[in-house]
């Protein structure tokens, strides 16, 4: 049996293809698609935002590997000041949307 | 789950209980108890930094978010389970530069300095382990964290 070495970090395997998805949504160039849809809820005292990405393909990431790729994604298509901004990053799928409770406007 | 208010009501109670062992010269207590308070006060800052507030649950959202914020910053400190005080410090410090508020040499020398002096002497599992601290140690450790205590707000503004 040959040995294989475990990297420490491996990227999910759906990363990269949802990270252009998601930049492309950042700029508005989503189209009809339903997913992801992003909120974006500002705190106006503190400048901050706290962002909630839904999406049903997030069901096989860890909630780190969500946090990164919202993160990632907000670098690459607003800059780095502005994923800064950023106080939580909630990758959320539509299922744990309804069973937090969370509300969120429709397209 | 405790909110950002939660914890700062927290990190004063650590304090004072810290200090409660120092005063009974129980210094592996003691340090136990102000690496507690010294933790808190570097998340509370870096937390603050960013915007949080002070009513948001400090949960696993907020954490892994500040995991990936470390990742986009080129923090790859340990955050030894979201403990580890070189790694909210390092966080902090990279995040104020990204910003454009970098905190100046002499500040930043002495936060660094005496974050390693507090790590250096406390950890989560020395509650498990039998005393080994020295009288010097618990000294040391309340100095550095007198040190960032009185100089929290300017870590975050």
């Amino acid at each position: 049996m040959p040995v294989i070495k475990k990297k420490l970090h491996q990227e999910h395997p759906d990363h990269q293809a949802m990270l252009e998805i998601m930049i492309r949504h950042l700029k508005d160039k989503g189209g009809d698609e339903k997913f992801p849809r992003i909120i974006e809820d500002e705190n106006s005292l503190t400048k901050s935002m706290n962002v909630y990405v839904f999406w049903d393909r997030f069901g096989s990431m860890t909630i780190q590997e969500r946090a990164e790729l919202i993160l990632e994604a907000y670098e690459n298509a607003k800059g780095q000041a502005e994923a800064l901004r950023i106080s939580v990053a909630m990758g959320l799928t539509p299922l744990e949307e309804q069973t937090l409770g969370l509300d969120s406007p429709s397209n | 789950m405790e909110t950002l208010q939660d914890f700062e009501m927290a990190r004063e109670e650590r304090l004072w209980d810290g200090v409660s062992l120092w005063c009974s010269q129980r210094a592996q207590g003691g340090i136990y108890l102000l690496g507690y308070h010294a933790e808190m006060t570097l998340k509370s800052a870096y937390f603050r930094l960013t915007g949080l507030s002070i009513a948001k649950p400090i949960d696993r959202y907020v954490l892994q978010t500040a995991l990936g914020k470390a990742k986009l910053l080129g923090v790859s400190t340990p955050h030894e389970g979201y403990h580890g005080l070189r790694f909210w410090c390092d966080l902090l410090v990279a995040e104020r530069s990204a910003r454009g508020i970098p905190l100046p040499s002499p500040l930043l020398n002495i936060l660094t300095h005496q974050v390693d002096i507090i790590s250096s002497r406390w950890s989560v599992e020395m509650r498990y382990r039998t005393p080994s601290t020295r009288p010097l140690d618990l000294e040391s450790t309340v100095t550095a964290v007198d040190w960032l205590d009185r100089n929290f707000v300017l870590l975050y503004t």
